[in-house]
């Protein structure tokens, strides 16, 4: 059973502008062939997104905007989980990347983000470092 | 009365009813007043802290 809101419309709409943005850099950087093609996956992804938000179950609930609060903590740990593991890639790059004397900057400014994030998310959730 | 029915009344989803029945799922301090409130018990007479239940 499908169920329509507009919030639902959000992450499908921001995969495509942000697909469109990378189709745009393709097209750019390796010609148009190749920015049709991305924009083209964009846009199966995005609509493949808006579909199974759809769905009424807890997946659906989850990647729509109808979530309750214990789909909403699975979420959440999923997003921690997810961070966590892009976090260990980015060391494990970096270190290949330091290996084979390749540029490290691209990982470094990941890092970095994310480093910053924690701290600022730290502090929007009102966490103080005093006791 | 069904899942799907204590699930609209309390508004949240038919899967959740099913995780917190099940033993899987602690309800919010909100959500376990709102159950407990529906079936005109006290939260501690609902959710027994004796029994085992394990947070997923």
């Amino acid at each position: 059973m499908m169920r329509l809101s507009s919030s639902r419309l959000r992450v499908p709409a921001l995969m495509l502008i942000l697909g469109t943005g990378l189709a745009l850099a393709e097209a750019v950087g390796q010609g148009w062939h190749s920015g049709i093609l991305v924009e083209g996956v964009a846009v199966v992804a995005a609509i493949g997104y808006f579909l199974i938000g759809g769905m009424n179950n807890d997946v659906g609930a989850i990647y729509g905007s109808s979530a309750d609060e214990r789909q909403q903590m699975v979420r959440l740990r999923a997003q921690a989980l997810t961070a966590e593991v892009t976090a260990l890639a980015v060391v494990i790059g970096y270190m290949v990347q330091t290996a084979r004397q390749a540029p490290t900057w691209p990982f470094a400014v990941i890092a970095a983000v994310a480093a910053v994030t924690f701290v600022a998310a730290l502090a929007i959730q009102r966490v103080s470092p005093r006791p | 009365m069904s899942q799907a029915e204590l699930a609209a009344a309390l508004g949240v989803s038919r899967q959740t009813v099913i995780s917190i029945e099940n033993g899987r799922y602690l309800p919010s301090l909100p959500l376990a007043f709102r159950i407990a409130r529906f079936f005109n018990v006290t939260v501690d007479k609902m959710f027994n802290p004796e029994d085992e239940v394990t947070e997923t």
